[in-house]
Parts: C-alpha cells; sequence; structure tokens
C-alpha cells in the first residue's frame, strides 16, 4: 500500500482533482445540518470555483507512544444495538467495528485482508475454503474455534437474526466445518459477492455462548457482546457515553492498539459537534455534518479530512404507476437538477455531481485496473448532466403528454440539505410544467418507505430523495435490489431481460474485470431509463484534533478495526 | 368537615382526576394512528413475523382497549413502564438517569429564576429610575431571547471561547453536574427569569402604594423590614403562581436546553423516542411531565391559598 500523502484542508487551498491513480482528497458528507459556504466540487479536474478537495484512505502514521483516553462523538446519535447482525448504519457499525472482527478484514483502501480466516480458497466456482487462524482469543480468554465460525454465518444467513446482511447468504448451499481450523462455504452458483462481504459485519464474529444465552438482548447496554477484537466493550451508559478499553491480547501482532481507552459520545446536533470540537473536549469524529464543516475549516486545533464514502445520493420512484411510471417524466427530471450548485453550494463541495445511481468511488476503489477503465470509460460516455438542460426537459415533458402531473417528492424532515435539494427541483420543475410537492418525513418514516408498502401507500409519495448505502466496493451490493425484475427495492417495477441477465451474470462472474464488463452493460441501460434520479455521492468527512492521527477515514472505518491506527501526532 | 379539609381535598380529587384523564388520552393517541399497532410500535424496517408476534404479546393488542390501558395504568403506578422496543430495556432502568440529569437542570434553573428573578423585581420596583431602567431593558432582552439562541450564544462566549464551561454532557456526581449544567440552566433559565422579574417588579410597585406599608414607613421600620414582611408577603400571591407556571414550563423547555447541549435527559430522550417511534417511552415520559405539571400547579394553588386569607375564605 502506497505512502498516504494528506494534503490537509486549511482554509481554501486549491488542488487539482486528479483520477484514479493519483491521491484525491474529497470533501464527504451529509447527515443533517444547513448548508452555507460553497467550494468548488467539479470533477475530472474542472473546478468552478472553490477550491477542489482531494480524498485520502488513512492520516498519517502515528508517533509511538500510548494515549490514555481519546474522546470520539457519534453524530448519528446513540446505537440500538452492538450486534453486528443488526448494524447496518454509522452509529453502530463504527463502534462494532472496534469490537467485533469479521471473517475477512476491509483495508482502508477497500482491498481484502485476512481477519479471522488467516486464508480464503476459491476452489472450485462454487466453493469457498477458509481456514481459520488459530489462538484467536475471546475478551474472556475462551478460544475461537472453526464452529464457532460457523454458527455465525449460519446466524447471519438466518433472516430472523441476520436482519441486515442475510440477503447476501442468498446462494449459499452450506456452511461446515471441514477441519479442524477450516470452513468450507459452497454454493447454488457461483458468487462473486459473497467474499467481499465477509469484510463486513455480513461476515462479523462474536462468541455463540453469549449470544444463546442473552438470545435477543445480545448487545444491549445489559448484556453487551463478547467478540475479539481491538478493543474490549468497557461500558455503555445509556444515552450517554459508550467505553471501549483496549484489548491487551488481540491477536494482530501489527495492528495493538495505542489508545488504552476510547469514549464515544452521543452528539447528533451539529452546532454542538462544531462546539465541542473547536473546545477539544472531543477528539474525532467521522461522518462531519454538512454545516459544520466551514466552521471546522477554520479551526486551529485540528484538520478536516475527506475519504471515499459509498453512500450516493439519489432519488428514486416509489410507485410503478402515476406520473413516474412515465419514463420521459423521469429523464425530464434528471435533466433539471442543478448538480453543479448543489456538490458546491448545498453540499459544500462535500461531494462530487453523480450521472449515474451507483457512485464512482465503488468503481474507482479495488477493483484491478482493466476493470476500473471500464467503468471509467463507460462513466465517461454517460451524459454529464452537472448543469440542468430546461429545453430538452421541457420537450421531454411535452412529449410525455403528462404536462402538469402532480408529483409527491418525500424528504427527510430535519435534513436541511434534502429540503433544499428538493425546493431546487420544484422550482425548476415548476418551468417544464411539472408540479412538484415536498413531503417532509420524520427518520423513521422516511427510512420505512423502502421497507414497508404500508408506509410507501399512507405516504402517497411518487418518488423519494435518499441516502443509498452500499457496503462494499462493489456495485452488486446493491444494484440488484434497485434495477433487477422483483427486486426488493425496485417500486418502479422496472423490468428489462438485458439488465437482469447482465446483473445476474456479473454476480455469478468471479473475475472481476469480466464481471465489469457486465455491470457497466446494464448501467448503460438502466441510466438511459432514469430507474433512479441520481444527484451526488458524498464524500466522507472525518475531523480529528492535532493531537492525533492514524486512522483511515474512508468508508472503511464502518467494517474495520480504525480505533487501533489511532495514535500521537508527530 | 371543616373548610381547610374540604379544600384540600377537592384539590386533590381534582388533581387526580385531571392525571386520569391525560393518562387515558396519553394512552389512547398510540392507537388512533392509522394502520397496525404492531408495525407503528415496531417503527418499520425489515420487521419479522417473529417481532410482530412478539410485541402482540408484550403490549397484549389483542386485548380490549380497557384491559389493556388499565395493564398499562397499574403498571405505571408503581413504575413499571414495561420495555423500550427500540433499545429493548427495561424503560425505567432507562429513564432513572435521565430523571436525574433532568430534575437537577430544572430545579438549578428553578432556583435562579426565583432568586435572581425576584431580586430583579424588587430592586426594578424600589430602587429608583436608573435601577427600574436597567431591569427593564434586561428583562425585555431576557424575555425575548428563546432557549436555543441562549445556548448559542452562551457557548460560543463561555464555553469555546473563554473556556470556562464545558460544551457539552451532564457530568457525572454534584459538583461536575454544578458545572456542566450551568450554562444549560441560565440558557433555560432566561425568559422565565425575565417573566419573574417583571412580575415581581409589578407586584411590588402595587404593594408599595398600599396603606398599609405607608402605615409602616410613617412608624419608622427599616425599609429592608417593610420590604420583606409587608411587601413580598402581600405579593407573593402573583409571584408563586408564576414561580408554579414556571417550573411546570420548565419541564417542556429543557427539552430545547438537553438538545442544544447534548444532555442525557428526559426532554432529549423524549425527541429521540418520538423521532424512532419508540411508542412505550414516549407515553412514559410525556405521562411523567404531565404528572410534574399538574402537581406543582396544584402545590403552587395550595401555597397561594395559604398566603392569602381572602382566597382561603372564598374556599377555593
Amino acid at each position: 500500500m502506497p505512502d498516504p500523502v494528506t494534503n490537509k484542508q486549511k482554509g481554501w487551498t486549491r488542488s487539482r482533482m486528479g483520477l484514479a491513480g493519483k491521491r484525491v482528497l474529497a470533501i464527504g458528507g451529509f447527515a443533517a445540518c444547513l448548508a452555507i459556504l460553497g467550494c468548488g466540487g467539479g470533477d475530472n479536474g474542472s473546478a468552478a470555483g472553490g477550491g477542489d478537495i482531494e480524498l485520502i484512505s488513512e492520516t498519517p502514521a502515528p508517533a509511538a507512544g500510548d494515549i490514555d483516553l481519546v474522546s470520539w462523538a457519534l453524530t448519528e446519535g446513540e446505537p440500538s444495538s452492538l450486534d453486528y447482525a443488526q448494524a447496518g448504519s454509522f452509529s453502530p457499525d463504527i463502534v462494532v467495528s472496534t469490537l467485533c472482527d469479521n471473517l475477512l478484514r476491509m483495508n482502508a483502501d477497500f482491498t481484502l485482508a485476512p481477519g479471522i480466516a488467516e486464508s480464503w480458497d476459491q476452489v472450485d466456482p462454487t466453493t469457498l475454503v477458509y481456514k481459520i487462524r488459530s489462538g484467536v482469543k475471546y475478551w474472556n480468554g475462551k478460544t475461537l474455534t472453526a464452529a464457532d465460525v460457523v454458527y455465525n454465518l449460519k446466524r447471519s444467513q438466518d433472516p430472523e437474526t441476520g436482519l441486515v446482511y442475510s440477503t447476501f447468504y442468498e446462494n449459499v448451499k452450506s456452511i461446515k466445518e471441514t477441519d479442524d481450523l477450516e470452513v468450507t462455504v459452497k454454493f447454488t452458483k457461483p458468487d462473486e459477492l459473497f467474499n467481499e462481504e465477509m469484510a463486513t459485519a455480513a461476515g462479523g464474529i462474536a462468541e455463540p455462548a453469549s449470544m444463546e444465552k442473552n438470545g435477543r438482548k445480545f448487545g444491549t447496554p445489559q448484556t453487551g457482546v463478547m467478540c475479539t477484537g481491538p478493543f474490549e466493550l468497557g461500558s455503555w451508559t445509556p444515552g450517554d457515553s459508550i467505553t471501549i478499553t483496549r484489548n491487551d491480547s488481540y491477536w494482530d501482532p501489527d495492528l495493538q492498539p495505542n489508545v488504552k481507552k476510547l469514549k464515544f459520545n452521543f452528539i447528533d446536533d451539529g452546532n454542538t459537534l462544531t462546539s465541542a470540537l473547536l473546545a477539544g473536549e472531543i477528539d474525532g469524529a467521522f461522518n462531519v455534518p454538512i454545516s459544520s464543516i466551514p466552521a471546522l475549516q477554520s479551526a486551529d486545533n485540528g484538520s478536516l479530512y475527506y475519504g471515499k464514502s459509498f453512500m450516493a445520493l439519489n432519488a428514486y420512484p416509489l410507485k410503478s404507476d402515476g406520473p413516474v411510471a412515465n419514463k420521459k417524466i423521469r429523464q425530464a427530471m434528471k435533466l433539471i437538477v442543478d448538480r453543479e450548485a448543489i456538490a458546491s453550494k448545498v453540499l459544500n463541495g462535500a461531494a462530487l455531481p453523480s450521472r449515474t445511481l451507483v457512485p464512482r468511488a465503488i468503481w474507482d476503489s479495488s477493483y484491478p485496473p482493466e476493470a476500473t477503465k471500464l467503468f471509467e470509460e463507460a462513466y465517461e460516455k454517460l451524459p454529464a448532466m452537472d448543469t440542468p438542460d430546461m429545453d430538452a426537459a421541457k420537450k421531454l415533458v411535452d412529449e410525455s403528454g403528462e404536462k402538469g402531473a402532480k408529483i409527491v417528492f418525500a424528504v427527510q424532515a430535519g435534513n436541511p440539505e434534502s429540503s433544499q435539494i428538493a425546493t431546487l427541483l420544484q422550482a425548476s420543475a415548476k418551468q417544464i410544467g411539472l408540479n412538484i410537492q415536498i413531503q417532509k418525513m420524520n427518520a423513521t418514516q422516511h427510512a420505512n418507505l423502502d421497507y414497508s408498502a404500508a408506509t410507501r401507500k399512507q405516504s402517497g409519495a411518487d418518488m423519494v430523495l435518499e441516502y443509498d448505502f452500499f457496503d462494499i466496493a462493489d456495485p452488486i451490493d446493491l444494484l440488484p435490489y434497485r434495477a433487477v425484475t422483483g427486486g426488493f427495492f425496485n417500486f418502479l417495477e422496472y423490468s428489462n431481460p438485458k439488465v437482469d441477465k447482465a446483473i445476474a451474470a456479473a454476480r455469478s462472474n468471479l473475475d472481476r474485470t469480466e464481471s465489469a464488463r457486465q455491470i457497466v452493460k446494464a448501467q448503460e441501460i438502466y441510466t438511459e431509463d432514469a430507474i433512479s434520479l441520481p444527484i451526488a455521492s458524498p464524500y466522507n468527512v472525518s475531523f480529528l484534533n492535532e493531537g492525533i492521527t492514524g486512522t483511515p477515514v474512508s468508508f472503511s472505518v464502518l467494517f474495520a478495526p480504525w480505533a487501533a491506527h489511532l495514535g500521537n501526532a508527530k | 368537615m371543616s373548610p381547610m379539609v374540604r379544600t384540600v381535598t377537592f384539590r386533590l380529587v381534582g388533581m387526580v382526576l385531571t392525571l386520569l384523564v391525560a393518562s387515558l388520552v396519553i394512552f389512547a393517541a398510540v392507537y388512533i394512528m392509522p394502520g397496525d399497532p404492531a408495525a407503528t410500535i415496531a417503527g418499520g424496517g425489515r420487521v419479522t413475523q417473529e417481532t410482530l408476534d412478539s410485541i402482540k404479546a408484550q403490549y397484549n393488542l389483542d386485548d380490549p382497549f380497557l384491559v389493556r390501558y388499565g395493564a398499562w395504568l397499574s403498571g405505571a403506578v408503581r413504575g413499571d413502564f414495561g420495555q423500550s422496543f427500540v433499545y429493548k430495556s427495561d424503560i425505567t432502568a432507562l429513564l432513572a438517569p435521565r430523571l436525574v440529569n433532568t430534575a437537577f437542570l430544572v430545579i438549578y434553573a428553578s432556583l435562579m429564576i426565583i432568586t435572581v428573578g425576584t431580586l430583579l423585581g424588587v430592586i426594578g420596583a424600589v430602587r429608583g429610575r436608573v435601577a427600574a431602567g436597567f431591569v427593564t431593558l434586561t428583562t425585555a432582552v431576557g424575555q425575548a431571547t428563546p432557549v436555543f439562541v441562549a445556548a448559542i450564544l452562551l457557548i460560543t462566549i463561555f464555553a469555546v471561547s473563554l473556556g470556562w464551561f464545558p460544551t457539552f454532557g451532564a457530568g457525572s456526581g454534584f459538583l461536575d453536574r454544578l458545572w456542566h449544567l450551568t450554562l444549560p440552566a441560565i440558557a433555560l433559565a432566561l425568559s422565565f427569569l425575565a417573566w419573574t422579574a417583571q412580575v415581581t417588579r409589578a407586584a411590588v410597585l402595587n404593594e408599595k402604594e398600599k396603606e398599609h406599608v405607608l402605615t409602616a414607613r410613617s412608624r419608622g421600620l427599616s425599609e429592608r423590614r417593610i420590604i420583606w414582611r409587608h411587601i413580598l408577603r402581600n405579593a407573593a400571591g402573583p409571584i408563586t403562581t408564576v414561580s408554579g407556571l414556571t417550573i411546570a414550563g420548565l419541564v417542556a423547555g429543557a427539552v430545547i436546553a438537553e438538545t442544544a447541549f447534548q444532555i442525557n435527559g428526559l426532554g432529549a430522550f423524549l425527541v429521540e423516542a418520538v423521532d424512532k417511534q419508540d411508542i412505550a417511552v414516549v407515553q412514559a415520559i410525556v405521562l411523567i411531565l404531565v404528572a410534574v405539571f399538574v402537581v406543582t400547579n396544584t402545590v403552587a394553588d395550595a401555597i397561594n391559598t395559604s398566603l392569602d386569607p381572602r382566597l382561603r375564605k372564598a374556599g377555593r
């Protein structure tokens, strides 16, 4: 892994936004708060005012020596559970990744590394053999066995217990302990996704005895968790904080933590977070709110860092009837979005305008170079749409036969960026003869739109603006749910046999470059068909006090033991 | 039955009735929402049938409404509010530390309001033109400042720039809490403090002109004694009423202060529970807040009556 080059963002420095291969700092941010100043966010080196930002995977390596206590902030509030099988969002993921190892480990640049499994072998297209590391101990001193791994994988496979990740096991035929420290997974058909998902919480490992004993209460403040990670769960004071302490018997000699104790505070208010960071009461935070960026930019006690994120800000149809079922309407709506302005002003430069459903970071990360090249060329061919084309949009609406249609557009209340984007869209839509009605929903209801038909029906919304959440650097992680016939989130009921075939082929091709070839084939079609309204791909914004360094700052922090890298700044 | 006992009984019955009606409304609200109550309680996401079944069992959704209400209320009175669906924990255990923080904050703010507010009001009434002008101005500004604006100003100046106080949290232990909760208490107290000062000032001014005060002054009693024994004692009526309503209103205002300072209290927890659709927690907290409000007002009323014989005679 090459040395990371850090260009800390202080003030509005200008730096060229390079392509894959050059290290680029990217500003990323999402979560609630007001957008204030703008910072240029043009892609491919064409900066439109303000500074371009470079993306890094990790901050500079720390000096030797322990740190007694680091205070961290969870910017989305308190997790409701530390059970890895229920960890599907920032707050739980960032904590669980320090406590519980996964079968494999995700590097800061998203490549795969050994974890609980010290090696993996694709012996044939439908058989994966994992060699389990020996001598791994849980915090209570008991030794991890291959049977434990089988138990955990099966638990994640079962939809009743594997609440977030069970669908990634859908092609798994059997999981068996085949030797002393060996687990064999057999598939019904080749599946290129599974092994990569083992580096996420989908491959999470915890002690079966504690899960059996605590049942559904596993991972709550009363029972905690029992895992093997570099940090132990010290205490969880509900509503206040979670404290983790160093595991002095961690199995990885190359990843012994410097930090003795780390305290997670739950701070979901942007103003409070900014004040706490500026006052030095909190040492660091991932996923910094957009509104905090300008104030933290000029902080004199720390710096903002920007890393690749797998989030994508898209709008999706929620119905298979009404105006959004009309392709020309969807295509017209795509054309009126001012992505340049949104990325640079509304999102404070913390995002790239995007041309399609899958964000750039997904394919610009850990694919082999030929595959990345394929993606890059395909991306360049897609229409740019950074600035609106009102004439073309108007023409499409006229042709659609549904001029004057009303479209109910759902956004998450309390997320000002979403509201601003919806308002901009509403104003532009009016000009082309579409009547957008904005519907603000509370966070839970907004999230439910994707999961509950009753909620969709009750709200009556035609489209929803949301942040898509890919777990790994692979479009197949989420694409099938949106683009394939009968996909779980395919509310448009979009069905194109060519797309279905290409995505199925992509998933079952273990050669990542060939897989990429199939994906771009599908992408060309579904992008043209406007199954989604892509807006921007945000970056992961982090803040670190000048006294500490070392942690990765890419999306990998959700699944990799980032806190073990933290240490004193040199 | 003596008039005193009758009044007290009347008051208590009134209080209990109010609480009962409030609790019924709080409980019923969940089931008025459209859709399957089990799904509402589950909050959505990927809900398995097993989860829905366990909700039905826990909340006895198949029982008639009054049975469920009775079960909930009898539990609540004993301090058992059931389980939080989001955190899968005993609600009383979740509420206890938060109750401590909120109570500390509210009491701290109340003391500020009562002492500083009354003091300012008295000064504004007895000390002459300049003092009166000053008090009027500051109270006007104070009353116009919403809690969150005050919070941001206080944090920016005293916590970030000067570093005298922490920017967030409630702390632990008595002295640490006092230090952490000073800025939040000030933010919370500000507008009520101003209101109390104004009411006090008006009441004192009113009393100042009364005959008994003039008599006392002509008799040569010290000014301090006049203020304390003759003016304030009679002005206490309006002041107590305002204080009663204020303390009750503080509990509601605490929601904002707690959110702004990230204090782990009932107010912040209520906001979170509403957002996460944690129905049982919302019911529990609202019931507690309403109970505090009703009881506080009843007590304030009672103090008022005991201080003013005229009200006692009227049998209120």
